[in-house]
């Protein structure tokens, strides 16, 4: 069960999830393609924000639907079929992110890639919001890999430990112990804003 | 199930409270919840385009599908054809959905395709509530072949249907 639906958006509606995979597994595309609306804007979202690049991003979550779509069959659980996919596309962001450590290569500043959206407060108070926000991607630009991703998978996807656990392939307590070193680089790296 | 182990590139938890203590950071970071709040609202442009990506993903899986395994068949007459078995499979869930309170999960053909010979069926699905397997059994049997031999050509056997969950309608 989800810690929260933050990332999640309101709860879909038709059929469960457990059947759209099964009748994807015998290739039923509409029930694939439903699949796809359901994860793509929240992996692309957790992509870009790991990554910094849309480009990048996109061509992950295109992949990780492919991989989806060509070893389905081989899911043998329907119902975890939502942690897999968060699976592939983590994993994926961090092999990539690995490989440009490795070229040395500098990655697209998130704050770069972020926009505001929605109705917001005064635009004095909107500048102190967007301050704040792009004072917090600095200093989750400044975490390692493997503790962005499960503290955007616990914060902003709002995925239990358990889950994100589940997801990475760790244990829960070291998904805790990610999660708390990485508020703890936020509170030191944002001492003015707390 | 057994937990992997931690990864050892990890510090011991104990080392992050050399400075400052979980209680004074979780008071610290609950400060921030509201600029967390405001992050997570942000967007990152993933809701632009984003159909221009499912349609390059839907195109590339459409072709493959296209190109899936297909099941040998008899026509009642004895002539060997193929169909693709993601449509003949379709075609059995389409009975299944028709009939109120039902939504098809999977279907397996699990009889060998012989000339003459009926093809028998696993049809998983879950139904609604306050619906009864012993009420639509023979009718969901009698639709299964109805639209086997109308549609597909080929006599149905066997339908062993399978209620795997009950949902909400």
């Amino acid at each position: 069960m989800s810690r929260q639906t933050a990332g999640a958006g309101a709860p879909p509606s038709g059929p469960d999830e457990v059947t759209l995979v099964a009748r994807a597994q015998d290739g039923d595309l509409l029930a694939f393609e439903q699949l796809v609306d359901r994860y793509e804007s929240r992996l692309l979202g957790l992509c870009i924000r790991m990554l910094g690049n849309r480009a990048d991003a996109e061509d992950i979550v295109q992949d990780t639907f492919l991989v989806t779509w060509r070893r389905l069959e081989s899911l043998q659980n329907p119902a975890a079929f939502k942690a897999w996919i968060f699976r592939l596309a983590s994993n994926a962001c961090l092999d990539l992110l690995r490989r440009r450590e490795v070229r040395g290569t500098d990655a697209v500043d998130p704050a770069d890639m972020v926009e505001e959206s929605g109705p917001g407060p005064s635009v004095e108070d909107r500048a102190e919001t967007s301050a704040a926000v792009q004072e917090l991607e600095q200093v989750l630009g400044t975490l390692s890999p493997e503790q962005r991703i499960s503290w955007l998978l616990y914060e902003i996807e709002g995925q239990s430990y358990a889950e994100v656990a589940e997801v990475l392939g760790v244990t829960e307590g070291s998904v805790r112990g990610r999660i708390h070193r990485a508020r703890l680089a936020i509170v030191e790296g944002m001492k003015g804003w707390a | 199930m057994t937990q992997p182990p931690s990864d050892p590139r990890e510090p011991a938890d104990q080392d992050v409270f050399d400075e400052i203590t979980e209680a004074q950071a979780l008071e610290s970071y609950d400060r921030l919840r509201n600029v967390v709040d405001d992050y997570r609202r942000t967007e990152t442009s993933a809701g632009e385009q984003v159909s221009g990506l499912k349609a390059r993903i839907m195109s590339i899986v459409e072709d493959e599908a296209a190109r899936g395994p297909s099941t040998a068949l008899y026509s009642s007459s004895g002539l060997p054809y193929v169909m693709t078995t993601a449509s003949l499979r379709a075609q059995v869930r389409a009975a299944v959905d028709e009939e109120p309170g039902l939504r098809a999960r999977r279907v397996k053909v699990t009889s060998e395709s012989v000339p003459g010979q009926p093809l028998d069926l696993r049809v998983t699905l879950t139904m609604a509530l306050g619906e009864s397997l012993a009420e639509f059994a023979p009718r969901l049997r009698a639709r299964i072949a109805e639209r086997m031999e109308l549609i597909i050509g080929v006599r149905a056997g066997h339908v062993d249907l399978v209620v795997e969950d009950v949902h909400d309608e």
